[in-house]
């Protein structure tokens, strides 16, 4: 079981983006402005050092370099890979250091949104860097914007609006009665186990759609 | 035992146990303001279900669903009829909230309307409308919790005392656990109040008539008409069922405390699968008519519908049973009570104090005000509910056409980037303007339909073209979270 879920995660790894398309998104990064700025362009920190200033488990650290479209290494022993895990980016971005083909993966328990807050404060890095979960860096705006449901969904949830709403002269009345309820009360006493139907179908279509897109964009985590 | 004092045994030992429950679940955790707001957003389904379960079942469904059955008849339809809907409109809405209120760290309605439109006169008049329309529903809650003690005692409690006692009760358990605790009461609360409904709903037609299928002759005999809309009223026709059931289900969530309900939700998936199962919780809500119905046969004549439910039960069943009645009531309002103090307290700390008038505290402060203010809305309902109880059920229908008004504001803002501040604020006032001046004038319903409905149309008309007037490109959710001023966070983690 862990093990698939970690050579999942390793492929999806693989299909990252371009380095330089990556480079253009973190301009925007959500804590680029808590990022101290430092006027030592070219070195690289010693990242291993820095990650060993964690103390907090909800963090640990992947060190690797290389290309980044690359499979990173297996996280340290004893740390498992679980769903709530993702990497984040943490590339250098100032003009003269954009040659470096450093990208390190940290792994950091969806969770916890404190750690956003801590983060780069904690990173003492020494060059000028950018730390973004690498779900979101596909994205070039990044504001939120809200996912529009699909069309099948909505249709689906319209049945119990059509049913139990619009259409209540149809159905409003004492006979036939059935199990010895009144038209009308075993109408709308039926649409209370019928919408549950209509809106799992609509569940399905949703998380459906949602995998289909997580696959077309090289895995989002 | 005097049956009085059984009953009272057995309510004060429910209300006992649920405030133990209640200050016990938040008791090992370090509370800051997003812990005590929205439960540092870690609940599941199960407890997110019974969450916002709880926040469902009130007095007013508690009470006012075999009321209305009672005095009204086939109209109160429309409870079962808007409460699966607004699932079905929350499937759509909740999840995309959720993401939002995980990246920008909401914790109100307020912030919402602050990150999506940058304006802090929009926000704060948002938490002004949320309070306003959620103090009678405090009000209501708190009147509610008198009638079914007192009923319940055999009139040995009188309603002063235990609304006083219960409420200081529900204060102190929101002021030291916040949402946990009243999570954790909600799940107490639903487990007897679920088995009580069961039983009473399926027990009383078969004591009387022999069953459901010959109850309903015996009130089509007595009444006919009562079971078609609409009903024993003159003006609840097709229309105003269409017009009410729509605008319930949009306004359902727009309550602010529903609303703040799905922060706390652990993910949008939570959500999803919650709005899809949701609309069974509501089984239970016929058999409450099946009581109200039944008392109509049994007990024709009743001053106040509403009492119906218990009277029944008083009839019928002996006075243990009344007591668990009357405990697991006392908890129905005890609950929902616990999450409007909390919500409508961190609106007016954190979004209309803070940003108009002290921008400079720090979240501790606000915090500490927000449970300085748990304290006086406590004491505030609790004035107007022993010195004033007249006009509330009118006031609670216009909260509930009020808290509409916030629908086109989060839908559109959501999902259409088009959307401007301006458009927002212009419908907003216009639809809270037009159904306070329908409902208070008493044109309510008006042609037929209910005047909330009228006034959310017009709120949606005026949004759409204002916006349309207004739009220059720039627009949408902030970009992050730091270049919005009214909500940064500061605390002390945060770097300099």
């Amino acid at each position: 079981m862990l093990e698939s879920v970690r050579r999942k995660r390793h492929q999806v790894c693989r299909k990252k983006p371009q380095h330089s398309r990556v480079r253009g998104a973190f301009g925007v990064g959500i804590l680029s402005a808590a990022v101290p700025s430092c006027s030592l362009p070219l070195a690289v920190p010693s990242l291993q050092a820095l990650y060993s200033s964690f103390q907090s488990s909800d963090v640990f650290p992947v060190t690797w370099r290389g290309d980044p479209r690359h499979t990173p290494p297996e996280p340290p022993a004893g740390r498992e890979v679980t769903d709530h895990c993702f990497p984040i980016l943490l590339v250098p971005t100032s003009p003269v250091t954009a040659s470096i083909r450093q990208v390190d993966y940290l792994r950091v328990r969806r969770q916890s949104p404190s750690v956003w807050s801590y983060l780069p404060s904690r990173l003492n890095c020494p060059a000028k860097c950018c730390y973004t979960p690498a779900h979101m860096e596909h994205r070039d705006d990044q504001r939120f914007c809200a996912k529009r449901p699909s069309l099948g969904s909505i249709l689906l949830g319209l049945i119990p609006f059509t049913a139990a709403c619009f259409s209540v002269s149809l159905w409003d009345r004492v006979h036939p009665m059935v199990l010895g309820l009144p038209f009308n009360f075993f109408w709308l006493i039926s649409w209370l186990l019928l919408t549950p139907l209509c809106m799992w179908g609509a569940y399905w279509l949703e998380t459906r759609r949602a995998s289909k897109s997580h696959r077309k964009e090289g895995g989002t985590l | 035992m005097s049956p009085s004092a059984v009953a009272l045994t057995l309510i004060s030992a429910i209300v006992a146990a649920g405030s133990f429950v209640g200050f016990l679940g938040g008791s090992h955790r370090k509370m800051d303001l997003e812990q005590w707001i929205v439960g540092g957003r870690g609940f599941g389904m199960l407890l997110v279900w019974l969450l916002m379960a709880g926040e469902i079942y009130t007095t007013f469904t508690f009470l006012g669903a075999s009321g209305w059955a009672y005095s009204k008849g086939a109209p109160v339809l429309y409870i079962i009829g808007y409460t699966s809907l607004a699932y079905v409109v929350s499937f759509y809405i909740l999840p995309e909230l959720w993401e939002a209120g995980g990246r920008y760290r909401l914790q109100t309605q307020g912030d919402f309307f602050q990150v999506r439109y940058n304006s802090k006169y929009l926000t704060a008049f948002v938490a002004l409308v949320g309070m306003i329309c959620i103090i009678p529903y405090l009000q209501l809650q708190i009147t509610g919790l008198g009638i079914i003690v007192e009923v319940a005692s055999f009139g040995a409690i009188h309603r002063t005392p235990a609304m006083v006692i219960s409420f200081a009760i529900v204060a102190g358990f929101v002021f030291t656990s916040g949402i946990r605790g009243v999570a954790w009461v909600s799940v107490l609360k639903d487990v007897v109040l679920f088995f009580a409904a069961v039983f009473v709903g399926v027990a009383v037609p078969y004591i009387y008539f022999g069953g459901i299928g010959p109850m309903f002759v015996a009130v089509g005999r007595a009444k006919p008409g009562h079971l078609v809309m609409p009903g024993a009223t003159t003006n609840l026709g097709h229309a105003w069922y269409i017009s009410t059931v729509l605008l319930c289900a949009f306004g359902f969530y727009m309550w602010p405390q529903f609303f703040g309900a799905s922060f706390t939700a652990k993910s949008g998936d939570t959500l999803r699968r919650n709005a899809v199962v949701m609309p069974l919780y509501i089984i239970t809500m016929p058999l409450m008519f099946f009581v109200g119905l039944a008392a109509l046969v049994v007990l024709p004549g009743l001053a106040n519908g509403d009492l119906s439910m218990l009277m029944m039960v008083r009839k019928t069943f002996p006075p243990w049973f009344l007591g668990v009645i009357g405990g697991a009531g006392a908890l129905t309002a005890m609950v929902p009570a616990a999450i409007l103090i909390l919500t409508a307290a961190s609106l007016f700390a954190k979004n209309l104090c803070r940003p108009i008038l002290a921008p400079s505290m720090t979240d501790q402060q606000v915090g500490k005000l927000a449970k300085i203010t748990v304290v006086a809305i406590t004491c505030a309902a609790l004035g107007s509910a022993i010195f004033n109880s007249t006009t509330l059920v009118s006031l609670l229908l216009v909260g509930y056409a009020g808290v509409a008004q916030f629908f086109p504001g989060v839908v559109l803002g959501l999902y259409s980037k088009r959307t401007t501040m301006s458009g927002v604020f212009a419908g907003m006032v216009t639809g809270v303007l037009i159904a306070v001046l329908l409902m208070l004038s008493k044109h309510d319903p008006i042609m037929g339909l209910n005047a909330g409905f009228i006034a959310l149309c017009f709120n949606f008309a005026v949004t759409g073209l204002v916006s349309l007037l207004t739009y220059t490109g720039e627009n949408g959710f902030a970009p992050d979270l730091t270049s919005s001023p009214a909500l940064r966070s500061r605390d002390n983690r945060e770097p300099t």
